[in-house]
């Protein structure tokens, strides 16, 4: 006995002008994200600093692998005078030198010279397609500018840092898309199926979790042979990655198909004859979508972790090319350690990195969280 | 109860087979092995080689190589170590032991605070309590856990206050029970701040939440509609339901805690369970590697089956079945 | 009771509880008066949105952030409970004041047994032992039916069927013989059966203890079964309050009208469409200048949209917000049987 007046149908002209139920999902979503201002910021400084990567050539003045007798020299000053001692609005640069008695670099006197921007130097490709040879700036009359300083072997650890940011921005993200693109394909055909399929898989990846992340990362970054091309055990460390990782997210996956499979529109779906795997991509993944999106946010921070940690202990990338996690290797020396804080500069870039997905990633969630929707 | 235990612990041994077979796979699948990187001099002739592989029964093809290696696991004999000739078992147990007391006090201190922090910070939600939390737990699960190791071991130097990485201090021996005791926990600190606190951010965050999540449910409004103190509705009510998804987590976090004691453990010296995997890996010593993994692997479903059994102990949903 | 019987034991005036959300102010209760007389029953109608909920959930003064009562007073044998310290409220909440809910289903917490609430309850009220308030407690479930009840009384809330979880909240609202009892869509959860035992239920106890009720739904039916007095609810305000007879005989308000006409009836011409209320209840953000129903209503003249009609006196306890108090009996005017301005 249904006794409520329920309205059945909106007049033409009601007072009922709510704009939100016009607006798609994905509009509410940037409009309460929007709200976020640490997320936002997160954004902004992850749009700088993906910017900072395309562009690393350019900004770096050096190259990365020219070595220099200047080991371990600290940040270049940076003095408002020219070589007269003239005060001079121009940012100028001195010569530093060693006093090999102290084992301290000074800067010499008398040898500022002007630092130089746009200057022509060594050819590079942007994004490995359009040669160039401009750099952002430089020192002048041969006197280097380090504004970082210099690493172990002289070469400046500003442009390694600028290069290294390539690798440690990306491989983080190559990995997610694997990961992403796997786990949800698998955790997919497992909920939907069931059965021994389901079974297989969920067994196969019980085992890859039941082992300790980074032991397995260790074991199988630590297996590669160490004189391996560079760019191959790039890719290879992404594979990696992407293998310890995947098992997680499949679960998960599996479980919202499991319950995505028994609503009744995919009922109708299979009852219309519609074949299994578009049912899987067109029902069961998109409510798949959202959890795997969020989750793909959240677990990049997480593999730019494990990238620079496995840098650090030597097992990721390779010396000589730059990873803000094998930069840092140095660090573990002592007597760098306490004296030498500019080499620590990576492990600050990977945080900030780091602490922006996480800001934006945990906005994102929210934002998608239809309990704190208004 | 009892016959739920017995049945994960049954579980539990085809995943480790398992897990042993993906290990030895990985293992063979590398190129190089131990003895090649033994003997890389010029001085050991081929023939040499050829004795000390036989030796160690490495020429063997290897499906028969893992099935011997089981059947001597299935006995608790896991072999000896390739480099130090000295049986698997015994630096397991030594390392292990080492890995556990780092991670049980890193686990003490993570849960220690993030429970009431996490409390603190749902209840006073929005205010500069609630936002200072969550910068330190944003912080703390943002920052490389090697690179705050490296910051307490720059610390530790400069302040001289804590011993700068290790275990013992090199004359451990000839201290007495109780100085060798304040011996470990003077070096116990660091590594379980670097630790802890890396894990604290996370829970304390999944606590708030769970607490927020919880105070928006029937049963408190409920309960405080019969009248009940603000303090009791969320001590006796909120707290103890929102705990229960924390439970789950915290096999997870016994996981976390395992793995991210290997990056801190090779940072500061700390002679575990991780620190062995990566030197075994380093010199291909496989029968330590699957050893040590084996034994990462059993403590982490140990961990699981521990929370597990919390879980069923304290929900009464789960305890009597629907 | 030492109340002169024709003094209302809970009298609201002018209460007004708002939210602020950060889309705007929604003023879910806008200007309510409402009174009860011990031993009767005041229902208050209306469909989702209206605010009936909000006004329950105010009078308990367990309205939530951003929700908060900013004007009006709820005043209890005399006492205003809005000027009341927290403390004291929380004496009245659970003593004098009682509350059951929608959603039996998730009103226990389910780590507790059955028992838990009710010594709870008890204990806060009363300086019972344990033991003692354990067995009131098994009393107090014999009473609202539950069968064996010192043995349930041990039950967990995912034990007992949904009918049976309502009558324990009933149990636990009723165990400190509160003056008034609001309950807030009490059976809208459960069988139609169970639904028909449990107001019986709550009649029998309020006979016995002279309990006022505030019964809150959306259901006409049960408003015609159980109540003295009936109060329309429509976006946050009361638009007809009258005795239960004279709503459903002579209803002046075109709301209460539509409602009342929307009842599907076994004599309806068969074939024909059910009758229904045109449009939609307006955005809370965006409430319409004069009066809120005058969009959907089919009586609606020019002062409608410029002046707010206040709740004029028409009949003995009988009060109705509208300019044009319509006769129930009079033929629709044709050309606004759909709506519009």
């Amino acid at each position: 006995m249904i006794v409520t007046a329920m309205p059945s149908n909106a007049a033409p002209n009601d007072t009922l002008e709510d704009d939100s139920l016009s607006e798609t999902p994905w509009q509410l979503t940037w409009r309460q994200l929007r709200k976020n201002r640490f997320a936002m910021a997160g954004g902004a400084v992850l749009i700088v600093l993906y910017t900072m990567a395309i562009l690393a050539n350019f900004l770096s003045p050096y190259p990365i692998t020219e070595r220099s007798d200047h080991v371990y020299q600290p940040p270049s000053a940076v003095v408002f005078h020219d070589d007269n001692g003239r005060f001079s609005m121009w940012p100028h640069t001195e010569r530093m030198a060693l006093n090999t008695q102290t084992q301290q670099y000074n800067s010499l006197s008398g040898s500022a010279v002007p630092l130089r921007l746009f200057v022509r130097g060594e050819p590079y490709r942007l994004l490995g397609l359009l040669p160039l040879n401009m750099h952002l700036f430089s020192g002048s009359g041969g006197v280097p500018f380090h504004i970082l300083g210099t690493d172990s072997d002289g070469r400046d650890v500003f442009s390694r840092l600028m290069v290294g940011s390539q690798i440690s921005l990306t491989i983080g993200i190559v990995a997610i898309s694997i990961t992403f693109t796997i786990g949800l394909l698998m955790g997919g055909i497992a909920g939907y199926y069931g059965g021994p399929v389901d079974n297989i898989l969920m067994r196969i990846c019980e085992v890859i979790m039941s082992i300790p992340q980074f032991y397995l990362l260790i074991a199988l970054a630590g297996l590669l042979p160490p004189t391996l091309d560079p760019r191959l055990t790039f890719l290879l460390i992404i594979v990696i990655l992407s293998f310890v990782g995947w098992a997680g997210l499949a679960r998960v996956i599996r479980g919202i198909a499991l319950s995505t499979r028994e609503l009744e529109y995919v009922q109708a779906a299979r009852a219309l004859g519609v074949s299994d795997l578009t049912i899987i991509r067109r029902h069961v993944l998109p409510s798949a979508f959202t959890y795997a999106t969020v989750s793909a946010t959240l677990a990049i921070p997480g593999y730019i972790l494990a990238e620079s940690g496995l840098s650090f202990l030597g097992l990721g990338i390779k010396i000589p090319i730059p990873s803000w996690g094998n930069m840092l290797t140095a660090a573990q020396n002592l007597e760098v350690l306490t004296s030498k804080f500019w080499m620590l500069a990576p492990g600050v870039m990977i945080f900030v990195t780091v602490l922006a997905f996480n800001f934006l990633g945990d906005g994102l969630r929210d934002a998608l969280d239809p309990k704190l929707r208004r | 109860m009892i016959r739920f235990i017995i049945k994960r612990l049954l579980t539990m041994i085809p995943l480790l087979i398992g897990i042993s077979f993906l290990c030895f796979a990985i293992l063979q699948i590398s190129p190089g092995d131990y003895v090649l990187s033994l003997t890389s001099g010029d001085q050991f002739s081929e023939e040499l080689r050829r004795q000390i592989t036989h030796e160690f029964g490495l020429d063997k093809p290897w499906p028969i190589q893992y099935l011997l290696w089981l059947g001597n696991a299935l006995h608790l004999n896991f072999g000896m170590s390739l480099a130090t000739r000295q049986p698997v078992t015994s630096v397991l147990w030594e390392r292990m032991g080492n890995t556990m007391i780092l991670s049980l006090s890193s686990l003490a201190l993570a849960w220690g605070l993030a429970i009431p922090l996490g409390i603190l910070s749902a209840v006073k939600r929005n205010t500069w309590v609630d936002r200072l939390n969550s910068l330190f737990a944003f912080t703390w699960i943002s920052i490389p856990s090697f690179f705050v190791a490296l910051l307490a071991l720059l610390f530790a130097q400069r302040s001289g206050l804590f011993p700068v990485g290790g275990m013992h201090s090199a004359d451990v021996d000839l201290m007495t029970g109780p100085e060798q005791f304040v011996d470990l926990l003077r070096h116990l600190v660091l590594p379980t701040l670097v630790l802890g606190l890396g894990g604290c951010a996370g829970i304390m965050r999944q606590m708030r939440g769970s607490l927020l999540d919880t105070l928006r449910d029937n049963y408190i409004t409920a309960a405080r509609a019969r009248g009940l103190s603000e303090r009791k509705v969320i001590v006796k009510h909120a707290v103890r339901n929102a705990i229960n998804p924390l439970i789950t987590i915290f096999g997870f976090s016994l996981a976390g805690l395992l793995s991210g004691a290997a990056l801190v453990e090779n940072v500061m010296a700390w002679p575990g369970l991780g620190r062995l995997i990566l030197e075994s890996v380093l010199s291909k010593d496989i029968y330590m590697v699957m050893g040590a993994f084996m034994l990462g692997a059993t403590m982490l479903m140990l961990g699981n089956l521990f929370s597990d059994i919390l879980l069923a102990i304290t929900d009464p949903r789960i305890r009597l079945g629907k | 009771m030492a109340q002169a019987a024709t003094e209302p034991l809970l009298q609201v005036n002018g209460l007004r509880t708002h939210f602020f959300t950060d889309q705007g102010v929604v003023p879910a209760v806008d200007g309510v008066d409402l009174e009860i007389f011990a031993g009767k029953t005041l229902g208050v109608v209306g469909e989702s949105g209206c605010g009936k909920s909000v006004t329950g959930l105010s009078v308990m003064r367990l309205v939530a952030p951003p929700g908060r009562i900013v004007e009006g007073e709820i005043l209890l044998r005399g006492e205003n409970l809005l000027s009341l310290s927290d403390r004291e409220m929380r004496d009245r909440r659970g003593g004098d004041l009682g509350m059951i809910f929608q959603e039996p289903m998730t009103s226990l917490d389910p780590l507790y047994p059955v028992s838990d609430p009710l010594i709870e309850a008890l204990q806060a009220h009363s300086k019972m032992t344990k033991k003692d308030a354990l067995a009131e407690g098994i009393r107090l479930l014999g009473a609202v039916g539950i069968p064996e009840p010192e043995r349930r009384i041990r039950s967990y809330p995912h034990q007992l069927s949904g009918g049976m979880r309502q009558r324990v909240m009933i149990a636990v609202a009723l165990s400190c013989k509160p003056a008034v009892l609001i309950a807030d869509e009490p059976t809208t959860a459960l069988d139609v059966t169970v639904q028909a035992q449990i107001l019986a239920l709550l009649r029998d106890l309020q006979r016995d203890s002279g309990t006022a009720l505030l019964l809150i739904t959306h259901n006409l039916g049960l408003v015609a079964e159980n109540c003295d007095t009936v109060a329309v609810m429509y976006a946050g305000k009361v638009v007809e309050r009258a005795p239960m007879r004279a709503i459903f005989r002579e209803p002046r308000h075109p709301y209460t009208q539509g409602l009342l006409r929307a009842v599907p009836r076994l004599d309806h011409p068969p074939k024909q469409p059910l009758p229904t209320i045109a449009g939609m209840v307006p955005n809370p953000l965006r409430l319409p200048s004069g009066c809120r129903f005058r969009a959907r209503c089919p009586w609606a003249i020019a002062k409608c949209a410029t002046e707010e009609p206040p709740l004029m006196d028409i009949g003995p306890g009988h009060v109705s917000a509208c300019w044009v108090q319509p006769d129930f009996e009079a033929p629709l005017p044709a050309a606004k049987k759909t709506g519009g301005a």
